[in-house]
């Protein structure tokens, strides 16, 4: 028997029979996590660096670094730079809510910039926390079927990232660029999306996402 | 004779040509502006070490419909508008090209006392020729006591106002 978890912004978000979790809504976009992993714009750099896929006031400003990684973990201390070596140097780290393993299995530091998941290149999704505390099987890390109703586009993600509690629909860059949905200018993140209720989401909790070759862990909240 | 078949075969072709089907001109593109108030949540019983604040996300507000006009030759497509949370004014004109393309955008913003918003006027040329981007933003700088205000209004206690933009979208 289906059941309703919640309902945000007049969406109503199912628990179908099989346990998946469906919900149609429009589409933002969140660039967390992209730090030039494999080849694609950073989310954050200091001002002047070059093309970046947010404005870096969503990162924050000294004091208050709510968006990027710091030296201390917490907000007022200062942003971790990309040295050389990393893959984008002179970058801050963005982070998602889905951490990311070595080869190894074995955790990676917060500074780097390996642990989060990639939004430039790997097709997320972001969810309120009304489904990762809504349903039993583990959401972070699950795989994620998402559809553009408009133009028949579908593709396979993973859930990375966790939202506000008040917004439903949100998509990595990369995501939106492979529905076929439009981006932001001058900073992709910054806008773009879909505003109209378009997107058929469907995840399924407690099923370990693989997208594009690459196995996600599945991580308890 | 001869002039009555005459008349007859021009009646025929005049009749032909009118309802021969004309075409249109293209219909102007689908413009909407909108203040978008950009936020972050601290989210609630996260794990030690996990990520604090939510991904971003938007609240918007819609701006007037455009209104169409002439320029010489050029069709020029204008919102004037005010934000209910911002005491700011804008203007928002764009060119329409021949194949109802957008060619100059530009934007004007202006203060209740009429004075430019630092930052004000911007303009951009072919805003939309990337057939990627569906949207182009224009930051709104805010102070301190402006941000505090607008937070207050639009937002919920553990939601922080990261900016302010003017976006411009256009339905592809």
């Amino acid at each position: 028997m289906s059941r309703i978890i919640g309902t945000i912004d007049g969406s109503d978000i199912v628990e179908q029979d099989d346990k998946s979790v469906t919900f149609t809504s429009g589409a933002t976009l969140d660039g967390d996590g992209a730090n030039g992993q494999f080849g694609g714009d950073p989310c954050y750099a200091p001002e002047g660096w070059g093309t970046t896929l947010d404005i870096l006031r969503n990162a924050g400003h000294p004091g208050n670094w709510y968006g990027v990684v710091t030296d201390n973990g917490k907000k007022t201390g200062t942003p971790i730079i990309q040295k050389t070596g990393d893959p984008c140097p002179g970058t801050y780290v963005s982070a998602t809510s889905l951490f990311l393993r070595d080869a190894q299995g074995n955790h990676l530091p917060d500074s780097s910039p390996f642990k989060y998941v990639d939004s430039a290149t790997v097709p997320f999704i972001v969810v309120p926390p009304a489904i990762i505390n809504g349903v039993a099987g583990i959401v972070m890390g699950c795989k994620a079927i998402v559809t553009n109703t408009i133009n028949g586009k579908s593709v396979d993600a993973v859930v990375a990232d966790g939202g506000p509690t008040d917004h439903l629909g949100e998509i990595s860059v990369a995501c939106a660029k492979a529905l076929g949905i439009g981006i932001g200018a001058p900073h992709a993140a910054n806008g773009g999306g879909v505003d109209s209720s378009t997107i058929r989401y469907q995840l399924f909790p407690g099923v370990a996402a693989e997208v594009n070759g690459v196995s996600y862990p599945l991580q308890p909240s | 004779m001869r002039a009555r078949i005459a008349v007859s075969a021009l009646f025929l072709v005049s009749g032909s040509l009118a309802t021969a089907e004309v075409p249109q001109p293209p219909a102007p593109p689908e413009v909407k502006c909108e203040i978008v108030y950009h936020f972050r949540e601290k989210l609630a019983d996260v794990k030690a070490g996990g990520k604090e604040y939510s991904a971003p996300a938007t609240r918007k507000e819609l701006l007037p419909q455009p209104t169409s006009m002439l320029q010489g030759r050029k069709e020029v497509q204008v919102v004037k508008g005010k934000a209910r949370s911002l005491p700011f004014q804008f203007t928002i004109r764009w060119v329409l090209t021949n194949s109802k393309g957008i060619s100059e955008l530009r934007i004007i913003a202006v203060d209740t006392g009429g004075t430019p918003v630092v930052g004000f006027p911007q303009s951009v040329e072919k805003p939309f020729d990337d057939p990627d981007v569906s949207t182009r933003t224009f930051e709104v700088p805010l102070t301190h006591k402006l941000e505090q205000d607008v937070a207050n209004k639009l937002l919920r206690k553990n939601q922080e106002l990261t900016h302010v933009d003017l976006e411009i979208a256009l339905k592809r």
